[in-house]
């Protein structure tokens, strides 16, 4: 605090001087500073150390200022809504609608069209804060939610996160009285009163088949129009707006603790909510609708008190609560005696296993009693006599048990949206961990005596399926489905493969061939197809579901677009590169008019495609971009950011900074370690990538255990013959041979090509680029005509896969000339060599390894061919180059060129100044990879002395 | 109760022609108006470099001020509500700093400045301390802060009510943020 306060008597004259001074040094650039306050300062040290302290503090930006005002004032426009005239989203907020325990309702406006469409905004009172993995639940959720289409449904519209990250949801906006109220004042008798109730069940078992389950079923969420016809708002809403509820599986969120007398016993206790919660609210609906009073009633009671109530007592028959007279809230109790009174118990039961098996059922007997039939619903104690029933209510369990799997974790039942499914192997066992639990107690005679893996279960439940839902195709294809995702995310697409099948013909025959419901499993089918890399077998299942979604009235362009980036992939991935890329591009070209959220995957999988050609600034954008929506959609510690991360750092490895890229490789494989553990699949790449990079730098020892790795990895996830495992033998086989391990890197490269062999073919870039680099080997041992014979063998490949110009053709060239250049035929290699410069200083950008290893060996050749002034121009450039570039190349390399012109400028007979640059190259040489060029050096420094 | 249109007008265009002492005669004309509206303009802040107090003070201005006043007078209004909302703003913070000292129940909030490490209220209070500190060496520079960070005036504004050229501002407020940066983080750091 000592300096706070400017000693008093010469205060003006002093601060005048210190401004005078920072304001001076201010303008300069940071280099000139210190001179200048030494000059201006005249040996006033603690002068000095104030102007120094002033600079210091002169970055600061406004916000540091502005952010406790802010904060401030944000907290004092709290009490006096604010949200009223705020803009959320593409909307302006009018008017509150109504208050609750999360948040309130607002009713707006979108600001940003012509027409005014009025709509309910339900905006969440507090973040998610820094929790992006719920961020992307509410995201996956909130679409699921999105896709309920049924006229008694309110429509879920929109929904996003606000700057303040306060997530919200758009709602159609529906007018009307809640369903209670509707009825007293209407006055309507008990069949009306039944028929809507019967509306309100069909809304709820459409949502049951999309797999969503209200959760919060009460008249305040059912409103009746002028009409007649009732809506349900917030459906699944209770679960998405509360992120807990999907983790913890928890239901007590705090509006129903303040009102629970709509909540069922197991929400109450916490248990796992089913479609059977429906029900139950269901029955409290009805109750309320035929009795006039619900069947708990809190009445001054404690929340725990009406909590206990509802888990432990019996509620009274809707006739004996019902008022005497034919009031308007209820009706004669005489009509409620016997079926009604039946009806409503059953829906009401503490255990959901014991209730209506579905809201069907439920609507079945209230249309039966309405019809004249007899109903299904006995009294309770029946349950317990019957071996019948019990039968029946045990396959209830079960389907509940399935529905749960894909209602509480939401992510399995997303998957299918999300297209990386693969990489949430977490989520996945998290599932399998809840489906475990759940199971347990379903089936106790299985679990005891031994652990029930998630794949036990899933094979139960695989089974299960088919011999009893055989008779619900609707439900079955929804569980065979998802049981097929559960599979791939398990990593075992040779399980899931058969059922992702079943579930496609199934969602066909029932749901028809341009259904969502079969796209979205013919989604999982192809991809299981890819994942495998059966390219072939997936591509046509690609195009069938892309044609499907165009086709789909009403589908959302995202989806289209998913599926478009999907067959994109699958192109590239078969090497059909003028397919995939329009492919690509119209998935970009719809993500873009969805918003800047959407697209990492089209982004993604277009700059792997455009890399391919070369256009590395351009695929650079697009990765970042890709990045950067990851980051803020998915979080830094989600698999999709670390694989577009993973991506970034290779195209760094393109643009030839790999210093830059090593750092970005290792975070990423740091991020999927912590994120997918030590075995899944997606550290592959970045252990490829990593290991690739430290081999690059000359670190081969330091890159093999990540080569190892990787390998070990395909091994378990592929098998022995899959391209992935070509790959993975290619890396591991040149680190080895940089190492110097020639016996051990022939071994890899005859492995990999065998596999090569049999599955994608040396006409693939793969094969080509595994075959060039065998060449390399064979070349470095000596085998000259053999690996020349090798290296045209690729350079064909890779001209006919690519055309003239690209880097892998020059990465041939390079080789096929050393080859010749080293059977005593120089002249032959310069034109390939010039070819390869030419080509590489096109395509890369100056500096990049790439080039300078091209122009290190065309000045060698030209040095062999007597064009000494010409080579000697070359090396010098390219030194200047790396001196002036951006980012810092490996020491060998800069060794090589050094060698390269000291070899150079000794033909010329400038020994005075080769010496030295063949000298001091030495060392650094010693960590070249490529041992041809270090003995060559060696030798022509040894011919010197 | 609304303070009469042409008395603030009045008011403003003495304090154009130099009268200082107009300045206190409107701060509490300019108070109750501007506290009423801050509970919602505040809150829309964009998230640009300005409280959401330029809103603020146009409406404030709208509601309280002839529509056609000269330019001066009307940057004038906006300097009076600079002070108006820094003490508005001061205020809330020091009352909610004591109910967080009562024991209330701590409310979570995420913001800038608890990330920032610091406490909203507290950071609030101490900026104010500080750039009374600032005021009474540099009482230009404290002005600047005030109509810039609080009022969220503009550079040319702020030129305009200060009677300097919009450079000076700018090389003013340069010098008023660095101190006040250095000042604030030093007590931070020394009373941690």
């Amino acid at each position: 605090m000592a300096t706070n306060v400017p000693p008093s008597g010469d205060v003006p004259d002093r601060w005048r001087r210190l401004e005078a001074i920072f304001q001076a040094a201010a303008d300069l650039p940071q280099a000139e500073r210190p001179d200048f306050l030494d000059a201006q300062c005249e040996g006033d040290a603690k002068l000095r150390a104030e102007v120094e302290s002033l600079l210091a503090s002169s970055a600061e930006t406004h916000r540091f200022f502005l952010g406790p005002l802010r904060a401030v004032a944000r907290d004092l426009s709290e009490g006096e809504d604010a949200n009223l005239g705020r803009r959320i989203g593409p909307y302006r907020v009018l008017k509150t609608l109504g208050e609750g325990g999360m948040g309130n309702v607002y009713l707006a406006v979108r600001a940003d069209r012509q027409y005014t469409q009025e709509v309910a905004i339900k905006l969440m009172r507090t973040g998610f804060g820094s929790s992006p993995a719920m961020l992307v639940r509410f995201r996956t959720e909130r679409q699921i939610l999105a896709n309920l289409d049924h006229p008694n449904i309110a429509r879920l519209l929109d929904g996003g996160v606000t700057e303040d990250d306060a997530p919200y949801l758009v709602m159609e906006h529906v007018g009307g009285l809640p369903i209670d109220e509707y009825c007293r004042s209407e006055r309507l008798p008990l069949e009306n009163r039944l028929r809507l109730f019967l509306t309100v069940c069909a809304a709820v078992e459409y949502a049951h088949k999309n797999l969503v389950v209200h959760r919060d079923i009460k008249p305040a969420n059912i409103l009746v129009a002028a009409n007649g016809e009732p809506k349900l708002l917030d459906f699944g809403i209770a679960k998405l707006l509360d992120p807990e509820l999907g983790d913890a599986l928890q239901t007590r969120t705090a509006e129903r603790l303040m009102t629970p007398e709509y909540a069922c016993p197991e929400q109450i206790r916490g248990g796992p909510v089913t479609t059977s919660a429906d029900v139950y609210g269901l029955g409290v609906l009805l109750y309320e609708l035929l009795a006039g009073v619900r069947p708990f009633r809190a009445d001054g009671k404690d929340q725990f008190q009406v909590a206990r109530m509802i888990c432990e007592d019996e509620p009274v028959p809707p006739s004996a609560a019902a008022a005497d007279r034919d009031s308007a809230a209820s009706i004669e109790r005489r009509r409620l005696k016997g079926d009604l009174d039946k009806i409503a118990l059953m829906a009401l039961r503490k255990e959901p296993a014991r209730r209506y098996a579905s809201v069907g059922r439920l609507a079945a007997d209230v249309r039966a009693y309405l019809n004249g039939y007899p109903i299904q619903a006995r009294t309770d104690a029946w349950g317990y006599r019957s071996g019948k029933f019990v039968r029946r209510h045990k396959l209830g369990v079960v389907a509940a048990a399935l529905a749960i799997l894909i209602l509480v974790g939401g992510s399995i039942g997303m998957a299918v949206l999300a297209r990386r499914a693969t990489r949430e192997q977490n989520v996945a066992q998290r599932e399998a961990q809840f489906l475990a639990t759940m199971f347990q107690a379903a089936t106790p005679e299985v679990a005891r005596g031994r652990t029930i893996t998630a794949r036990d279960l899933l094979d139960q439940g695989a089974q299960r399926l088919d011999r009893e839902l055989a008779d619900q195709p609707e439900v079955h294809a929804a569980m065979l489905d998802n049981i097929g995702v559960a599979y791939r995310n398990l990593g075992m697409p040779d399980q899931a493969l058969p059922i992702a099948k079943n579930a496609f013909e199934l969602n066909v025959k029932t749901h028809g061939a341009a259904s969502e419901e079969a796209a979205s499993s013919l989604f999982t089918y192809a991809s299981l197809y890819r994942d495998q890399g059966k390219y072939a077998e997936a591509e046509p299942l690609f195009r069938q579901l892309v044609a499907i979604r165009r086709k789909r009235r009403g589908a959302k362009g995202v989806s289209l677009a998913e599926a478009l980036a999907a067959l994109g992939e699958c192109l590239y991935l078969e090497n059909s590169d003028a397919a995939s890329e329009p492919a690509l591009r119209e998935s970009l070209k719809i993500y873009k008019t969805a918003g800047p959220d959407y697209g990492d995957d089209a982004r993604d999988y277009l700059a792997l495609l455009i890399e391919r050609k070369g256009r590395y600034t351009e695929a650079a954008e697009l990765l970042r971009e890709a990045v950067a929506i990851d980051l803020r959609t998915k979080g830094a510690d989600s698999p999709d950011y670390a694989n577009t991360l993973s991506n970034l750092a290779s195209n760094l490895l393109d643009f030839g900074d790999y210093t830059q890229a090593e750092a970005k490789l290792r975070d990423a494989l740091a991020i999927r370690r912590r994120v997918l553990g030590n075995d899944h699949p997606d550290l592959a790449y970045p252990l490829n990538n990593l290991a690739f990079v430290l081999m690059e730098q000359g670190e081969a020892a330091q890159a093999e255990p990540f080569a190892q790795e990787e390998l070990a990895l395909r091994l378990k996830t592929y098998g022995r013959a899959h391209p992935e495992i070509a790959a993975a033998r290619n890396t591991l086989a040149r680190v080895l041979e940089a190492k110097g391990d020639y016996i051990g890197a022939e071994r890899e490269f005859r492995e990999a090509l065998d596999v090569v062999n049999r599955t994608v073919g040396i006409g693939s870039y793969l094969g080509a680029q595994v075959l060039l680099n065998h060449s390399v080997l064979e070349f470095d041992r000596g085998q000259y005509p053999s690996a020349e014979r090798e290296a045209r063998e690729s350079l064909e490949a890779l001209r006919k896969l690519g055309g003239e110009n690209t880097p892998y053709v020059a990465s041939a060239l390079v080789q096929l000339a050393e080859d010749r250049f080293f059977q005593k035929d120089p002249r032959d290699a310069v034109p390939m060599l010039r070819e390869a410069v030419e080509i590489r200083r096109r395509e890369l950008p100056a500096a990049h390894p790439n080039v300078i290893f091209a122009e290190v060996r065309l000045g060698e050749a030209l040095v062999r061919t007597g064009e000494l002034r010409e080579s000697e121009k070359i090396l010098r450039s390219a030194l200047d180059d790396v001196h002036s570039a951006s980012f810092t190349l490996a020491p060998w390399r800069i060794a090589e060129i050094q060698s390269a012109l000291g070899i150079c400028l000794a033909a010329q007979g400038e020994m005075d100044q080769a010496k030295p640059l063949l000298a001091t190259s030495q060392a650094a040489l010693r960590s070249d990879p490529h041992p041809t060029f270090r003995k060559l050096s060696a030798d022509s420094l040894r011919q010197m002395n | 109760m609304e303070p009469k249109q042409e008395s603030i007008t009045r008011l403003l265009h003495e304090l154009s022609a130099g009268h200082r002492q107009a300045f206190d005669a409107l701060m509490p004309l300019v108070y109750d108006q501007l506290r009423k509206l801050a509970a919602n303009c505040l809150k829309a802040e964009k998230p640009g470099h300005t409280l959401a107090a330029t809103a603020l003070v146009h409406e404030a201005y709208l509601r309280l001020v002839d529509s056609d006043i000269a330019w001066e007078d009307r940057v004038h209004f906006y300097a009076v509500a600079a002070r108006v909302i820094r003490r508005i703003l001061v205020d809330h913070a020091r009352a909610s700093g004591r109910q967080k000292r009562g024991g209330a129940s701590e409310k979570i909030q995420l913001d800038e400045a608890l990330i920032a490490g610091r406490d909203a209220p507290e950071a609030v209070m101490e900026l104010d301390d500080t750039l009374r500190r600032l005021e009474s060496q540099d009482a230009r520079k404290g002005r600047i802060v005030e109509m810039i960070f609080f009022g969220g005036m503009t550079y040319e504004e702020t030129a305009t009510a200060l009677r300097l050229s919009p450079a000076t501002v700018h090389r003013e407020l340069r010098m008023a943020k660095a101190w006040l940066h250095r000042e604030l983080t030093q007590s931070a750091s020394s009373s941690s």
